[in-house]
């Protein structure tokens, strides 16, 4: 185990942010300097959250380590408190690898490309933020930080509906964030009433640390209605982001009209910061409710992926039809927090990493065909493997993975998902064992369609991989191999926080 | 003699002193316009430094509260006199319009600093006429004559239905004092009904300088007509008055029958956020659409009279927002201003690519915006939730979540903005082209406060928080 650096979260934290203003300098001399710099921070990012990872203490991952602590507004309970524990550690891992192959990914960026790098920094402080913060006041505003360098990149370097994209999800998540907001202040408000001490601290509010020496949970508090009123907001305004079946409307158009690497993130990262909020937050707060809406929650969560499995099926456009393929799996994320048990939870988090590695490879995969063959329409990219062989065995591995094929990653996290949730509702819940089955159905039929179609002869000259591209592809592809392989570098991590996370809550 | 503490009186002497001055000097030489500006940067800097080691006078009372108040209108006004000086450079004497402000802050201050209700209208007054001569400076302008026009007419039945309120009050209670006024109210020797309609009359006509809904319809017409840096003014200062005379009346001496006078403000307060931020929705123009957010915040702040209570955390933030509300706005309006110069229009649209022609304004007005909205972490956003949450542990917490809800609907004016600039393109082709000095420097100022502010508020308000402890 390595010694921890001082400041090490708060280090991880601003380094970005921090460096956005120099890359949009550079990029002022000259448009690739600040390529080149936001690949080093990424980089530097990720060597340090793989440094955080071997100086994290796994017996204890139910604990918060690295914490840093310091007064902001304390006035109103606001402090600077981050920290991580096993789960927490998972997501900024995952954030600065997608980062990561994200920036390196964005070779097809020539447009103001200062600009963009420096919201892409903006960004990637702002989605660790919203992992390491244990001040909800703190995780609201990286979590507002995150909607406004999104909002640009997708609305600036989109597809044609970029600007209508840009700003559904804008409304669409904001919303959600102002119906958390205030959720959050109730619970501090009761918290309040009941302590007579204001504090957005969220180990206070659920009564994992004292205040003035007694432990109070928000929870207690609550007479059985509100709590049910204060869990169904938090998980609305989670849900928008996740996203649960009748709030995804933003997701498909803000995925096919955001540049591809920003569909990375978005899949990637954002939807996380939903399931993450579910798991983190709203289940932790008020657990009574979340075990007595467990069973309407589970269906939600099984008509995510029976309904967005459905729709993905008849998707011409295939980052469409990956991102309809993203809202089925997060169905799984949000299946395996609710039921309630060790094996549903660990794959709910298997699966936020898995999915984001796995969509993040296919969503770059999409913008490769959009980029050289100038099309995603499934039918007409269909035919051209001679000509883009790299492209397609990328694709081949992403599609497996993403079906679920034993093996792969995301096979691990359905299965501990599925085994979870049968060892809870019992054979009420059978039919989600044909979700792997429906997205084996369109991810094989587009791959068909794409790869093995009869040849066709170019127009013009067709490019494959290049060089950025193949670093990213690699990287990601190896990590959806290893963790399908060996799945204990991930479960290890988690399995404190989990056992102790059910143990406590259900 | 050794003056050993500064009166507050002597402010007056410098200010007066300096009008005179700036006069003179205009009419004795054409060419005065830099020294007059120097010599009003010094009165005003010189009125900062006497609030800081000033005592109370003979008339006037300088409290924390005053103290306060007086630094944010003196401090706007430092701020605003550079894009005041760029703007009327050419149009008219500066003399004129240098003794105009500081004859109008002059006024304001003293309406802050008195607890006498005669005191209090004479500054009122001060403030008014010097601010509807401001409007109209631009002579031969006609919308700027027809503002100036407007704004007097309003203005004047305002101040009519102050001095009746305050006589009907006087009737009723028999003092000026409004510690006395408070003491007469707690015994309940006095004449109810007449009090309360003096009440009533004195709240209509503070609503229209603050903008209360139903008195709002001169706002944005003037706000519109008046040159950019007097419209900042109006919106900093002026309202800000206007506020800071309201708490004060109604904390210091209505507060024993906080019952009859808060529903009536709570109600205001939510017709005036919605309907305003409504109204700004469907703005074309940027002074217009600034002039209805500027009624909106107006609501916000008056949540303060709407939900008093046992916390004074509500004023506070009240308090907070009339010195973020001065920055947004006095930052805005510049920069509407010389957008102005470079697309000739006031359009909305016309911002369009501005990011390639004015690259700092263009950073400086998304940030503003964003702080409008209440985004965080921006100066802005902590102001509203003071607001909020003083109202949450006042009691009233649908009005902190109807104050919620509106500044979610706000958001999609002022994102309309920065959509324009940093999305948009511009139809024309444009290089870059930087704005003048006199407005860069306001903007680049308080763009940096409000960031500061924003990232780390506590020290301010520690600050406010003594200010209210007189309540």
């Amino acid at each position: 185990m390595l010694q921890p650096i001082p400041y090490e979260l708060t280090i991880i934290l601003f380094l970005p942010i921090l460096s956005a203003p120099i890359a949009y300098l550079l990029g002022m001399i000259k448009g690739r300097y600040a390529r080149y710099f936001a690949i080093l921070v990424a980089l530097v990012e990720f060597l340090l959250t793989i440094h955080l990872a071997l100086a994290f203490d796994i017996t204890k991952a139910n604990e918060l380590q690295f914490v840093e602590f310091y007064e902001w507004v304390p006035r109103f309970g606001i402090y600077y408190l981050v920290g991580v524990d096993g789960l927490s550690l998972v997501m900024v891992i995952l954030t600065s690898l997608l980062s990561l192959a994200a920036v390196i990914g964005s070779n097809h960026i020539e447009e103001r490309e200062s600009f963009y790098y420096f919201l892409f920094l903006l960004m990637e402080t702002s989605i660790i933020g919203v992992f390491i913060s244990f001040n909800l006041f703190l995780f609201y505003i990286f979590w507002e930080l995150v909607l406004v360098p999104m909002y640009f990149l997708i609305a600036i370097w989109g597809g044609p509906r970029r600007k209508y994209a840009a700003i559904k999800f804008f409304i669409y998540t904001h919303v959600g964030g102002v119906v958390m907001l205030i959720s959050f202040f109730y619970a501090y408000w009761v918290y309040y009433l009941n302590t007579g001490v204001f504090t957005f601290n969220l180990y206070q509010l659920i009564g994992l640390e004292p205040v003035n020496g007694t432990y109070a949970a928000v929870a207690t508090f609550l007479p059985r209605n509100i709590g049910l009123i204060l869990f169904g907001a938090l998980f609305f305004g989670f849900a928008i982001k996740v996203p649960v079946v009748p709030l995804h409307t933003w997701l498909p158009d803000a995925h096919v009209e955001a540049p591809s690497p920003i569909s990375v993130i978005l899949a990637g990262l954002l939807l996380k910061m939903g399931g993450y909020g579910i798991i983190r937050i709203a289940i932790p707060l008020i657990p009574f409710a979340a075990k007595e809406l467990a069973w309407p929650i589970t269906i939600l969560a099984l008509l995510n992926i029976f309904y967005a499995g459905f729709v993905a099926l008849w998707q011409a456009d295939f980052k469409r039809l990956v991102a309809y393929s993203s809202i089925s799996h997060m169905g799984i994320v949000v299946l395996g927090s609710i039921v309630g048990n060790v094996e549903a939870l660990t794959g709910a988090i298997f699966m936020m990493f898995a999915h984001g590695l796995i969509n993040g490879l296919l969503f770059l995969i999409a913008g490769v065909y959009k980029h050289h063959l100038h099309t995603r329409i499934i039918e007409e990219i269909g035919g051209y493997t001679p000509y883009i062989p790299l492209t397609s065995a990328f694709l081949v591995i992403g599609g497996l993975a993403g079906l679920g094929l034993p093996g792969l990653a995301a096979f691990v996290a359905e299965f501990l998902t599925i085994l979870g949730a049968f060892k809870t509702w019992g054979l009420r819940v059978a039919i989600v064992v044909f979700g792997p089955v429906l997205s084996a159905g369109y991810m094989l039929w587009a791959i068909q369609r794409i790869v093995f179609g009869p040849p066709k002869k170019p127009h013009g000259e067709v490019k494959d991989l290049c060089l950025p591209e193949i670093i990213s592809f690699t990287i990601l592809t190896f990590l959806i191999i290893l963790l399908g392989v060996y799945p204990r570098i991930l479960t290890d991590i988690t399995a404190q926080f989990t056992q102790f996370f059910i143990s406590r809550y259900f | 003699m050794i003056i050993t503490q500064l009166s507050i009186d002597y402010l007056l002497y410098l200010f007066i002193g300096t009008i005179t001055l700036t006069l003179v000097l205009d009419f004795l030489k054409e060419k005065a316009r830099p020294l007059n500006f120097v010599l009003s940067i010094l009165a005003t800097v010189g009125g900062i430094a006497f609030l800081m080691i000033g005592v109370d006078g003979n008339l006037l009372v300088l409290d924390t509260y005053a103290k306060v108040f007086a630094g944010i209108f003196l401090f706007s006004v430092l701020i605003i006199l550079p894009a005041l000086y760029s703007e009327l450079w050419d149009v008219t004497r500066s003399g004129v319009f240098t003794g105009l402000i500081l004859a109008s802050v002059l006024g304001t201050i003293i309406a802050v600093t008195s607890r006498n209700l005669i005191l209090i209208v004479v500054g009122w007054e001060l403030a008014s006429i010097s601010s509807y001569a401001l409007v109209g400076i631009r002579r031969r302008d006609k919308i700027s004559t027809e503002a100036a026009m407007k704004y007097f007419l309003v203005g004047a039945v305002g101040s009519g239905l102050i001095f009746f309120g305050l006589s009907l009050i006087f009737g009723a209670t028999a003092s000026l004092d409004l510690l006395k006024i408070a003491e007469v109210i707690t015994s309940g020797t006095y004449d109810q009904v007449l009090a309360r309609v003096g009440i009533l009359i004195f709240s209509a006509g503070i609503g229209f300088k603050l903008a209360i809904v139903p008195f709002h319809v001169w706002i944005p017409d003037v706000y519109e007509g008046a040159p950019n840096s007097v419209t900042s003014y109006l919106a900093a200062v002026s309202k800000g008055m206007a506020f800071a005379v309201a708490i004060r009346v109604f904390y210091q001496a209505f507060l024993p029958i906080k019952e009859f006078w808060a529903p009536i403000f709570a109600i205001l307060a939510i017709i005036t956020m919605t309907y305003g931020n409504l109204a700004a929705l469907v703005q074309e123009k940027m002074k217009r659409m600034l002039a209805w957010s500027s009624i909106a915040h107006a609501g916000y702040m008056l949540i303060a009279l709407g939900a008093p209570g046992t916390s004074p955390v509500v004023i506070i933030g009240a308090i907070f927002h009339v010195l973020t509300h001065a920055f947004m706005k006095i930052t805005s309006f510049v920069a509407a201003r010389g957008v102005t110069d470079i697309t000739g229009t006031d359009l909305i649209d016309d911002y369009m690519g501005l990011r390639r022609i004015a690259p700092g304004t263009s950073a400086s007005l998304t940030i503003m915006m964003l702080s409008l909205a209440g985004i965080p972490p921006l100066a802005g956003f902590w102001s509203k939730y003071y607001i909020f949450l003083g109202a949450v542990e006042n009691g009233y917490p649908l009005l902190a979540l109807i104050g919620v809800i509106n500044s979610v609907i706000s958001l999609f004016y002022y994102a309309r903005v920065i959509k324009n600039i940093y999305v948009e393109e511009s139809p024309k082709e444009g290089v870059t082209r930087g704005i003048k000095i006199g407005y860069a420097a306001p903007i680049a100022i308080l763009t940096i406060l409000v960031l500061v502010l924003g990232i780390y508020p506590t020290p301010l308000f520690e600050i406010l928080e003594k200010s209210v402890a007189i309540f």
